[in-house]
């Protein structure tokens, strides 16, 4: 009878240290279910994503990835802030915008290192540079999009007023028809239309008036960063794997994207040439694949300020490269 | 002695736990499981307290600084920008003023060096430069006088960004990364504003950490502090979890202790129940268990205890009980022996007579008897009698009243004087209220008559060989020994040849069966008729045999006895 007695003083004891550790929580190692949310529709502009789905690279992080398109009416900031996507991606200039406003996002990788929007004219306007632009009628992005289009104006000493800004939706119609006389165009997007006809146009490239903005981030939201740091560098490092290997295989990469576009949505010769495009603005010379140049952010932020921002924003507000140096860290260690 | 095997059927298959096991793992488990619910809860909460309070004072010191470095930058930015164009204007003031130098006179010029080359702060300077070649003019760094800033485009990536657009002769600023002397990259703002109505351009540039510096050793020491304050809170949160495990553990050895005297406490008093049971069981009934628990236990063990002792009581009882019962039977057996010792072993033989007698004693010693008394030389006298009473004393009687009358009838054929002295003997010894019933006959062979005295028996009959009338040897008298001188009516019948008297005790007639019916006289004598051919000893052994028949097997209380007597 005592032996029992101690025989289940142990057993008692035995149980509760195995059960306490379990209830002060611990989580298990199995694949988590994360998503991705985009700003836009399927297409190579996210190449990258998608071949690191397809490749499974995300899977073997233990990533069980969904990516989800978005389109016209998709907000990533506040799908990713509200908790209903874990990552997204979206412009830089738009990203800081967002945070000044108090979401709860932070980039960590800069995968586009320009944004490649530009100013498009016909030839025949004879419209080539800034100064030309006043008394016509131009069409802009709004919001966070036309800060690079005032820079431009202030630097050049060319009143706002002076030039008949109209507010450019996504259709190319109204400059094909000559309601404007110039448009905002992406060099990997609205520049790729075969009705827009590329050789007939003059191009004004902010980046040639210093005024080149960085293009999409992939970001997450700060709780994410704070509590799951893991899985952010390994988001991070699946996804720049993948946009490495699509900007070496821009025709598999197309593939890729063709296979997980809607039936019917994509043209696959506009994707191809789209993922040329793309690959200049995420492979630049002197840079590597997402990285955030601190100073160029400090320049966004800068202009930004002269007519967007409201309030003080600093860099690390905005972006981290703590992720990407945890990923190459992990590169040059071969795991 | 009790067995040690252990109940079957009671026990189910498996580990078996004790009732103190149960009881140790029911008390530990509960206080062990709420006190895990309010230990994990307060451990979350303060991890919870504790990164709230380290993520507050970090965004409090993030924030803070965030606003200052960027409030002092716009400063700088502001100061930067002023500078550049103010000395533009003054260049613009001084070229207006001096009219007429060439492009390489002006380059000489100390005067427009000093005004276009002017500090700001303390790293912080202005340069003049031609725009669209971007060679510089002006510059506090001589190597950089007369230097193509194209050559910068590739070096200095960023620098360029901002820088080249001035040299279509527009307004530029923005941030860069300047590479210094000693090869470290450092941040600097710059704005480059065109003099108005010439090919130069005056840059304005400073190291922007130059004016946010306050905000930064702010910010450094906001870190430092913040640091503290988690190192501090860390510590704290470390400390109070130890505390809590130290508490815990504590507790945990406090309440298995606690269980575990507990159930010793509950379960040793059974122990000792269990022990005393076993030791009761092994005849020891003096034991007696010791539990002064003051609750139900105690009282399980006083009752426990009472038990023993009325078992103890009851033992005694019985083994009282047996030793009476004992003795009671020795007694009965000699009163059965002084019974038997008292009757004729057989019946005498006397000429024209067949005689036959049995006495069947019943469970108890009835007192029943007969006798063949010779009271001269050829008249027998016949007894039988029934006393009062059963046992030793109706054997004693018995023994006396037999005595008493031999004793009168011997040698005296007087029935009626036998009898009265013989009763007046039994009075006068007899006590304690004892009587016998008696029927006293004298045979004459010779006569062939029967004189008797029927004092209160049963009365005999004669039944005829011819089948005639049945005769009841009736007369006036009673039981003997009640009190002297009484009265007794002699008579005399005749007997012829054929006839059968049968002599009988109450023991026949009353014998019951099931249904609690009697034998009865009429039963018997018409036993008697249906044998009247038999001889007397095969009558007397017809009877009680039928008699044991009728009574179905069930206990007879008193004596059978009969005797028959057939003239021949």
């Amino acid at each position: 009878m005592k032996n029992n007695i101690w025989r289940s003083i142990a057993v008692v004891v035995c149980i509760i240290f195995i059960i306490a550790p379990g209830l002060a929580g611990s989580g298990c190692r199995s694949r988590q279910k994360v998503s991705l949310q985009l700003q836009w529709i399927t297409q190579a502009q996210f190449a990258g994503y998608y071949v690191a789905l397809d490749k499974g690279w995300y899977a073997d992080y233990g990533i069980d990835m969904t990516i989800k398109q978005g389109g016209p009416d998709s907000s990533p900031v506040d799908l990713v802030s509200s908790g209903k996507s874990d990552f997204g991606t979206g412009l830089l200039s738009d990203l800081c915008v967002a945070v000044e406003a108090g979401k709860p996002v932070i980039s960590i990788a800069q995968i586009q290192q320009k944004n490649g929007m530009i100013l498009i004219t016909k030839k025949s306007s004879g419209i080539k540079e800034p100064q030309d632009l006043i008394g016509k009628r131009v069409g802009i992005w709004l919001g966070s999009w036309d800060a690079q289009f005032k820079a431009l104006m202030a630097n050049e000493g060319i009143n706002l007023d002076s030039i008949n800004i109209i507010s450019q939706g996504p259709s190319m119609e109204p400059f094909l028809n000559g309601e404007i006389d110039v448009a905002s165009a992406m060099t990997y997007a609205e520049y790729q239309l075969e009705s827009v006809q590329a050789n007939e146009l003059n191009i004004i490239d902010y980046a040639d008036y210093g005024l080149g903005f960085p293009g999409d981030v992939l970001f997450a939201a700060s709780r994410t960063v704070k509590q799951n740091p893991t899985l952010c560098t390994h988001m991070v490092q699946a996804s720049l794997k993948g946009w490495q290997y699509a900007i070496e295989h821009p025709e598999e990469a197309t593939d890729i994207v063709m296979k997980y576009a809607e039936k019917g949505e994509l043209n696959r010769n506009v994707q191809s040439s789209m993922m040329n495009q793309i690959s200049k603005l995420v492979k630049t010379t002197g840079r590597d694949i997402g990285f955030t140049d601190r100073t160029t952010v400090k320049q966004v932020i800068y202009i930004l300020r002269q007519n967007v921002l409201k309030s003080p924003l600093q860099p690390e507000d905005v972006f981290t490269n703590y992720f990407w140096n945890q990923a190459h860290q992990r590169i040059k260690e071969g795991s | 002695m009790i067995s040690r095997v252990p109940l079957k059927g009671r026990r189910k298959s498996g580990i078996v736990f004790s009732i103190a096991t149960k009881l140790l793992v029911f008390f530990t488990g509960l206080s062990v499981i709420s006190f895990v619910i309010v230990g994990v809860v307060a451990v979350i909460n303060m991890d919870r307290i504790g990164s709230f309070a380290k993520e507050s004072s970090d965004a409090l010191g993030t924030t803070a600084t965030r606003d200052s470095v960027s409030a002092l930058e716009e400063t700088g930015e502001a100061a930067i920008q002023q500078k550049a164009i103010d000395v533009a204007d003054k260049i613009h003031i001084y070229l207006e003023g001096h009219p007429g130098p060439t492009a390489e006179e002006l380059k000489n010029d100390p005067e427009l060096a000093r005004i276009a080359v002017e500090p700001i702060g303390q790293t912080g300077y202005t340069a003049l430069y031609e725009k669209e070649t971007g060679i510089m003019i002006f510059h506090p760094n001589p190597s950089m006088v007369n230097y193509d800033m194209h050559n910068l485009s590739e070096k200095l990536p960023s620098f360029w960004m901002v820088f080249h657009p001035s040299l279509r002769g527009t307004v530029s600023s923005g941030y860069y990364d300047w590479e210094d002397a000693d090869g470290t990259i450092r941040e600097k703002f710059m704005y480059m504003v065109p003099v108005e109505g010439t090919v130069y351009m005056v840059a304005a540039t400073t190291y922007i950490d130059e004016f946010s510096q306050p905000a930064i050793v702010t910010k450094n020491e906001i870190l430092a502090a913040t640091a503290q304050a988690t190192i501090q809170i860390d510590r704290q949160i470390s400390n109070t979890q130890f505390t809590f495990r130290i508490i815990f553990a504590v507790l945990l050895l406090v309440i298995t202790g606690l269980s575990f005297w507990l159930s010793r406490l509950i379960t040793n008093p059974i122990k000792k129940l269990k022990m005393s049971s076993e030791i009761i069981g092994g005849g020891n009934l003096d034991y007696s268990v010791d539990v002064k628990t003051g609750d139900e236990l105690e009282d399980l063990a006083n009752s426990f205890n009472k038990m023993a002792l009325d078992l103890k009581t009851h033992i005694e009882d019985l083994r009282r009980t047996t030793a009476e019962n004992e003795r009671v039977q020795k007694e009965l057996d000699l009163a059965r022996g002084i019974q038997r010792s008292f009757l004729p072993e057989s019946p005498p033989i006397v000429p024209g007579f067949d005689l036959a007698a049995l006495n069947t004693p019943a469970l108890e010693v009835g007192g029943d008897f007969f006798d063949f008394i010779p009271v001269s030389l050829d008249q027998w006298g016949l007894v039988i009698a029934d006393v009062s009473g059963k046992g030793f004393p109706a054997a004693l009687f018995m023994a006396l009243s037999r005595t008493m009358l031999r004793a009168n009838a011997l040698g005296n054929p007087t029935v009626l004087q036998t009898i009265c002295r013989a009763n007046n003997m039994i009075a006068q010894e007899g006590r304690a209220n004892m009587f016998v019933t008696l029927f006293y006959g004298v045979l004459d062979p010779k006569s062939k008559t029967l004189t008797y005295v029927n004092a209160g028996h049963n009365p005999p009959f004669v039944t005829d060989r011819e089948g005639g009338d049945i005769v009841i040897l009736a007369a006036k008298g009673i039981a003997l020994g009640i009190m002297s001188d009484m009265e007794f009516e002699e008579k005399e019948v005749t007997l012829r040849e054929g006839d059968i008297l049968l002599l009988y005790t109450d023991g026949v007639t009353e014998a019951v069966n099931r249904k609690g019916e009697m034998f009865g006289q009429h039963r018997l004598a018409k036993l008697v008729e249906d044998n009247q051919k038999r001889s007397a000893q095969e009558i007397i052994q017809i009877i009680e045999q039928t008699v044991l028949e009728y009574a179905e097997g069930l206990p007879q209380f008193d004596d059978l006895t009969l005797m028959a007597v057939k003239v021949i």
